[in-house]
C-alpha cells in the first residue's frame, strides 16, 4: 500500500492526463465543447510535438534548425503512402486500421529519422547560422523532391489525398504525452546531459571526452523521429498534404513557438506551441487584421519575455533533475489560490525547490 | 553556343538581384551576427514607397533616369530610417541575447509588416503594377539579347559593392564598422559608439535593400505584399555561398546562385528551385565558410 | 503573482474557445439563417477574397432590399459569417470547422481555391453541410462526396476547350505551355491542355515548368519555348505570376498567339500585363461581360464595389444564389435536404441556366474572352464536345 501511494506520488502527472482527456472527451460528446475546438487542440497537440522535437535541437543541443518542415514532411508522406498506397488501409476492417496507423506513424518517424542522420552527419561540419541555412536548404530541397516525385506515387503538385482519417483526439494527445516524456526521458538521460554539455560549451565537453559528433547526430536523429509522428499525425488528421504546406514559413513557426514559449524548457516548448496555435484562431474575430495584432503580440511576447512566456521554467510533474532553470509546482499556485482566500500576499515557500 | 550565352547573359542579370539584396543581408550580418529576416520587408516597402512617391507626383507617368534616380534615393533614404526604428524598436533590447532571439523577433517583423500592408485600405493585397522608371529597351550584341534595365542593374551592383567596400576600407565609419564587427566589447571600451554604428548599419542595408526593390520591380513589374519571402531568402544564400559578412563574397555568391538557376531551368526545370539551395549545401559542405569567406577560428 | 501569470493566461486562452455558445436547432426554418463564406482573404490570392466579398455585398444588398429571403411563406434574414483560409489547406480546415459548430451555417460558399476545397470539404462531408466552390475547377473537389458542389467547371474540361479553340479558330499546329509544378490548377490545366491538344493532330513543341509563385524570372524556360516558336503559347497560372510571364515572354521576342485559363479572368490583368502586349490574348472563363443575362448583375456588382466582377466573383455570387435557390425549394435548413434541393435544382443564373449532373459539376458552356485594348471582350462561347 505504501508502494503503492509512492508510485502513485511519483507518477502523478499520469491520472492528471487521462483525467484531462476524459473530461475533453466528455465534454465533446456531450456537446459542450465543439468539433472546432477539438480540431484546434489536435492542431495544438501536433505543433507541440513539433516544438518539443524543435526543442531537442535547439534547446537541448544549441544547433539551431530552420528546417524542422522538411522532416515533418518526411513523416507525413512517408505514413501517408504507407497507409494509402501499401496498405490500402480504407478496404481494412476498423481495428487493423488503427495498427496499421501506428504502423504507418513509426514507418513515418523512422524514415524522417533516416532522414535526419543522412541530413546531420554531412551538416554537423557547420555550426552556428551556417547550420541553419544548410537546414533551410535541406528542408527546401525535400520540398522540391516531393514536387517533382511522379503524382501517382506522391501526389505531386496536386498534393496526396484522400489519406484515411485515422488520427483523432486521443491519438494526438497521446502522441503528444508520448512525445513529452522521450523529451524528458532524453534530457534526464545521459544523452541529454551530453547536450546540454555541448550547447553550453562544444569545447569544453569535447575536451571532457565527450564524442561531440556523435551526441549531435543523436539529437539530429531524436529530433526528426519526434517530427515524423507529428507529421503522420499531421497527414492522417488533414488526410491532405500538399508539398508547400512543409515550407519554410512553417518551419520558421515552430522556432516562434519554441521561443516564444522559452527555448531549452520542455514544458516552454508545450506552453509556446499550445498559445500560439490557439491566439490566431481567438483572434478571428479580426479579419483583415488578425495577422497583424497576431504579429504585434508576438513582437511583444519576445520583447517584453526574452526568456519565452514559461521562462525556461519547468513543470514539477515532469520530474526534471536536469535542465529547467526553475520548477513552477502545483503547490505554488494551490498556495497562490490560498493566499487570494486570505487576503495575504503569496505564500514565499511554496515558490519552488 | 548563342543559346548558352544567351541564357549566361539571364543568368547575370537575376544574379544582380540577388547580389544588390545579398549586400544588405551581409551588412547587417557581419556587424551583429544575426539573420535579418525581415530584410525583404524592406526590400517589399521600398517598392511601395517609390511607387506611392511616382504616383503621387509625376501621376504614375515615365520620369527621366535623373529624377527616377533621385525618387529612388529618396524613397529608399526612407526607408532606411525605417530600417533603424525597426533596429531601435525590435532588435536592440534583445541585443544581449543570443542572435537567434533577433531572428526570432526578425519573424515576428516580418509577419506585422506583410500582414499590415495587407490590411491597410490604400495598398492592399491585390498586385499593383510598379511605375517603369526608366525606358526599358533591348540591345542586340550577334544573337544575344541584353536589357539595359539589366545592365544598369548588374552596373550598379558592382558600383555599390565598391562603393561600400571604400567605406568600409577607408573611411572612420567603417573602422568603427570592421571594429564592432571583429570584438563588440573591445570596440566598446576603445571608445566607438556601438548604438551609432549598428544605427548607421541598419541604415545602409536597409536604403539598400530599398534601392534593390525599384530595381527588382523595374525588372518584374508586379507589386504584393509577400513579393519578396524567397527572394530574400534566396539573397541571403547567395550571402552565405559568397562568405557572409564579405560584401565581395554576396556579389559573388548572388552571381553563382543566379547563373546556376537559370543553367539548371533550362535542363530541368521541376527542379531548379530546389537546385539554388542544393548548390548551397554543397558549397556549405566543401568550403564551411563560403567561398571568399575567412575559415572561422573559435574562441575559447 | 508573475509565475502563474503565463499559466493563467494559456489556460483562460484555452478555455475560451471552448466557452463559445451553442444554440439548438428546432423544426422548420428559424428567422435567421447563417451561410458560411470562406476564401482566400489574405494571402497570395487575397485578390480572389476581394471579389467573394464584393459578390456577396452585392447578394446581401439585394436580400435587404427584398427584406430577407423568403421561404414558404417567411421572410428569412440570411447572414453570412466570412471566414479566411489564407490559402493553407490546414486553415481551411480549422475555418470549416468553426463554420459548422460555432456558427452553425447552413451551407458553406468557397473556398476559391482547390487546394483548401480538397481539405475541408472532407469535413463538410462528414458532418453533413452541403459546400459549394466558386472556383474550385480540380476534378476531385466535388468527388469527396456527395454535399460538395461546384458553380464553375473543371479543370479538364477547360483545358480541353482550350486546346479545342486553338486549334479550331486560331489555326494552330503547335502550341507550347508554361506551368507552375507546384500548383495542383496549373498542373492539371496543363494536363487537360496538352492531352486534348495532342490527340486532336497538334504537336507540343514545349513544355516547361517553374516551380512555386515563389519564381519570379522565367527565362530560361521562355529561351526554350522561343527557339520551339509555337503558334500559341499557353499559360495556365494564377493571376499573379501571368503578368510576369506575358512580359518576360513578349520582351524576349515570343509573339506566339497567347492563350489562358479563367484566373486571368480579373479587370486590371491587361493594365498590369500592359495593354498593347496582351492585345489579342484569348482566355477561357465561366462569365463575361458580354453575356445577355449578366447585364443587371454586371452594372449592380461595379456600382456597388467600384471594380467590375470577373470570374471568382460572378461564380460566388451564383454560388449564394444556388444555395437560397436551393433553401427556398425545400423550406428547410437540414443539410440533406439541402443537399437533394441543390442536385436537383434548376435555376436561371447571371450566366445561363444552371444545372447539376451528377458528379455535382454544373453544366455549362465556356466562355472565350479576348483582351482588346486592355478589355475584356466577350468573344465566343463554345462546349467540348
Amino acid at each position: 500500500m505504501e508502494k503503492m501511494k509512492a508510485l502513485c506520488k511519483r507518477n502523478i502527472a499520469f491520472p492528471i492526463f487521462a483525467l484531462f482527456f476524459l473530461v475533453v472527451t466528455l465534454l465533446h460528446q456531450l456537446g459542450i465543447v465543439n468539433s472546432y475546438f477539438m480540431q484546434v487542440m489536435m492542431l495544438a497537440c501536433i505543433y507541440i510535438i513539433m516544438a518539443e522535437s524543435l526543442n531537442i535541437l535547439n534547446g537541448m543541443t544549441g544547433l539551431s534548425s530552420l528546417g524542422q518542415a522538411g522532416f515533418m514532411s518526411v513523416g507525413a508522406y512517408s505514413s501517408a503512402i504507407f497507409t494509402t498506397y501499401i496498405l490500402h488501409v480504407s478496404s481494412l476492417p476498423e481495428p487493423l486500421q488503427v495498427v496499421a496507423f501506428v504502423a504507418a506513424t513509426l514507418v513515418g518517424a523512422v524514415m524522417a529519422a533516416i532522414c535526419g542522420v543522412l541530413i546531420g552527419i554531412p551538416a554537423l561540419r557547420l555550426r552556428g547560422d551556417y547550420l541553419a541555412i544548410v537546414t533551410l536548404g535541406f528542408c527546401e530541397v525535400i520540398r522540391a523532391i516531393w514536387r517533382v516525385v511522379p503524382a501517382d506515387i506522391a501526389g505531386g503538385a496536386f498534393g496526396l489525398t484522400g489519406i484515411p482519417k485515422l488520427a483523432n483526439f486521443f491519438w494526438a494527445f497521446l502522441f503528444m504525452i508520448l512525445s513529452l516524456y522521450f523529451c524528458r526521458n532524453y534530457m534526464d538521460s545521459s544523452f541529454g546531459r551530453a547536450c546540454l554539455a555541448i550547447r553550453d560549451n562544444e569545447i569544453a565537453a569535447d575536451t571532457m571526452g565527450i564524442d561531440c559528433f556523435r551526441y549531435k547526430t543523436i539529437a539530429f536523429a531524436s529530433s526528426a523521429f519526434i517530427a515524423g509522428v507529428a507529421g503522420s499525425l499531421y497527414a492522417h488528421l488533414l488526410s491532405y498534404i500538399h508539398p508547400d504546406v512543409f515550407s519554410y514559413a512553417k518551419s520558421s513557426d515552430f522556432l516562434v513557438y519554441l521561443y516564444a514559449g522559452g527555448v531549452g524548457s520542455i514544458s516552454g516548448a508545450m506552453l509556446g506551441a499550445l498559445a500560439l496555435t490557439v491566439l490566431p484562431e481567438l483572434l478571428r474575430f479580426l479579419n483583415d487584421w488578425r495577422l497583424v495584432i497576431y504579429g504585434a503580440l508576438l513582437l511583444c511576447i519576445i520583447l517584453f519575455r526574452p526568456t519565452g512566456l514559461f521562462g525556461g521554467r519547468e513543470f514539477a510533474f515532469l520530474q526534471l533533475k536536469t535542465g529547467g532553470i526553475r520548477v513552477f509546482h502545483v503547490s505554488t499556485f494551490t498556495n497562490w489560490v490560498k493566499g487570494l482566500f486570505r487576503g495575504e500576499k503569496r505564500v514565499k515557500e511554496g515558490a519552488g525547490k | 553556343m548563342d543559346n548558352f550565352l544567351q541564357l549566361l547573359i539571364y543568368g547575370l542579370q537575376l544574379g544582380s538581384i540577388y547580389a544588390l539584396l545579398a549586400i544588405g543581408y551581409t551588412m547587417v550580418f557581419g556587424i551583429i551576427r544575426m539573420i535579418n529576416m525581415a530584410h525583404c520587408d524592406f526590400l517589399m516597402m521600398g517598392c511601395y514607397m517609390v511607387y506611392f512617391l511616382v504616383s503621387v507626383l509625376f501621376g504614375g507617368e515615365m520620369i527621366g533616369p535623373a529624377v527616377a534616380l533621385l525618387v529612388v534615393m529618396a524613397g529608399s533614404s526612407v526607408i532606411g530610417m525605417v530600417g533603424v526604428g525597426i533596429e531601435r524598436v525590435a532588435y536592440r533590447p534583445l541585443r544581449n541575447r543570443p542572435t537567434i532571439m533577433c531572428m526570432i523577433s526578425a519573424i515576428g517583423v516580418s509577419i506585422f509588416t506583410q500582414n499590415l500592408f495587407r490590411a491597410l485600405p490604400f495598398i492592399g493585397p491585390n498586385p499593383r503594377s510598379f511605375p517603369k522608371l526608366i525606358e526599358d529597351f533591348t540591345i542586340n550584341v550577334g544573337a544575344v539579347k541584353i536589357s539595359f534595365t539589366r545592365i544598369v542593374t548588374v552596373t550598379l551592383s558592382i558600383f555599390i559593392m565598391l562603393l561600400l567596400w571604400f567605406v568600409i576600407q577607408n573611411t572612420k565609419i567603417g573602422m568603427h564598422m570592421r571594429a564592432v564587427s571583429n570584438d563588440k566589447d573591445a570596440a566598446a571600451l576603445m571608445g566607438v559608439n556601438i548604438n551609432r554604428v549598428i544605427s548607421i548599419t541598419f541604415f545602409i542595408g536597409a536604403f539598400l535593400a530599398a534601392v534593390s526593390g525599384s530595381f527588382y520591380a523595374s525588372s518584374y513589374p508586379v507589386m504584393q505584399p509577400t513579393m519578396a519571402v524567397t527572394l530574400g531568402n534566396k539573397a541571403f544564400i547567395a550571402a552565405v555561398c559568397g562568405g557572409i559578412g564579405d560584401i565581395r563574397g554576396a556579389v559573388l555568391g548572388g552571381f553563382v546562385i543566379g547563373v546556376a538557376e537559370i543553367l539548371v531551368t533550362s535542363v530541368w526545370s521541376e527542379f531548379a528551385y530546389g537546385f539554388c539551395f542544393l548548390v548551397l549545401v554543397v558549397i556549405l559542405l566543401f568550403k564551411p565558410e563560403g567561398l571568399l569567406g575567412k575559415p572561422m577560428t573559435e574562441k575559447v | 503573482m508573475k509565475k502563474v501569470l503565463s499559466l493563467i493566461l494559456a489556460l483562460a486562452m484555452v478555455f475560451a474557445l471552448a466557452a463559445c455558445g451553442d444554440s439548438g436547432k428546432d423544426g422548420g426554418v428559424p428567422d435567421t439563417i447563417k451561410i458560411g463564406v470562406m476564401g482566400t482573404m489574405t494571402g497570395e490570392q487575397a485578390l480572389d477574397g476581394d471579389n467573394i466579398k464584393g459578390a456577396i455585398a452585392l447578394i446581401q444588398q439585394e436580400l435587404d432590399a427584398a427584406g430577407g429571403l423568403k421561404v414558404g411563406d417567411k421572410m428569412v434574414k440570411v447572414e453570412f459569417v466570412f471566414g479566411d483560409t489564407e490559402a493553407k489547406p490546414e486553415q481551411a480546415v480549422n475555418v470549416m470547422q468553426k463554420f459548422i459548430d460555432q456558427d452553425k451555417v447552413v451551407a458553406v460558399l468557397g473556398p476559391n481555391n482547390s487546394s483548401d476545397c480538397l481539405s475541408s470539404y472532407e469535413v463538410a462531408q462528414s458532418k453533413g453541410i452541403p459546400c459549394i466552390s466558386n472556383c474550385g475547377t480540380n476534378t476531385k473537389v466535388t468527388q469527396i462526396g456527395d454535399y460538395c458542389f461546384r458553380a464553375c467547371f473543371i479543370d479538364p474540361y477547360q483545358g480541353k476547350v482550350m486546346a479545342q479553340y486553338g486549334i479550331n479558330e486560331c489555326g494552330a499546329k503547335t502550341a507550347a505551355i508554361l506551368y507552375n509544378n507546384a500548383d495542383a490548377y496549373s498542373t492539371g490545366l496543363m494536363e487537360a491542355f496538352r492531352d486534348s491538344f495532342e490527340a486532336m493532330g497538334g504537336t507540343i513543341v514545349a513544355n516547361e515548368a517553374f516551380a512555386g509563385t515563389e519564381v519570379k524570372d522565367y527565362s530560361a524556360q521562355l529561351t526554350a519555348i522561343m527557339n520551339a516558336d509555337p503558334d500559341v503559347f499557353f499559360i495556365p497560372n494564377q493571376n499573379n505570376m501571368v503578368p510576369m510571364i506575358v512580359q518576360q515572354a513578349r520582351a524576349m521576342g515570343i509573339d506566339a498567339q497567347l492563350l489562358g485559363c479563367d484566373s486571368w479572368d480579373y479587370e486590371f490583368l491587361a493594365d498590369l500585363i500592359g495593354k498593347e502586349l496582351c492585345e489579342g490574348s484569348l482566355y477561357t472563363s465561366a462569365y463575361a461581360n458580354g453575356i445577355e443575362t449578366a447585364k443587371d448583375f454586371h452594372k449592380n456588382f461595379t456600382d456597388l464595389n467600384g471594380f467590375e466582377p470577373g470570374f471568382p466573383s460572378a461564380m460566388m455570387y451564383e454560388c449564394a444564389k444556388i444555395v437560397m435557390g436551393a433553401i427556398q425549394e425545400c423550406q428547410s435548413v437540414d443539410g440533406a435536404a439541402i443537399r437533394d434541393a441543390m442536385a436537383n435544382i434548376s435555376i436561371d443564373l447571371p450566366t445561363g441556366h444552371l444545372t447539376f449532373d451528377e458528379n455535382r459539376n454544373p453544366v455549362k458552356a465556356c466562355v472565350i474572352i479576348e483582351l482588346v485594348d486592355g478589355k475584356r471582350v466577350y468573344k465566343d462561347s463554345v462546349s467540348a464536345e
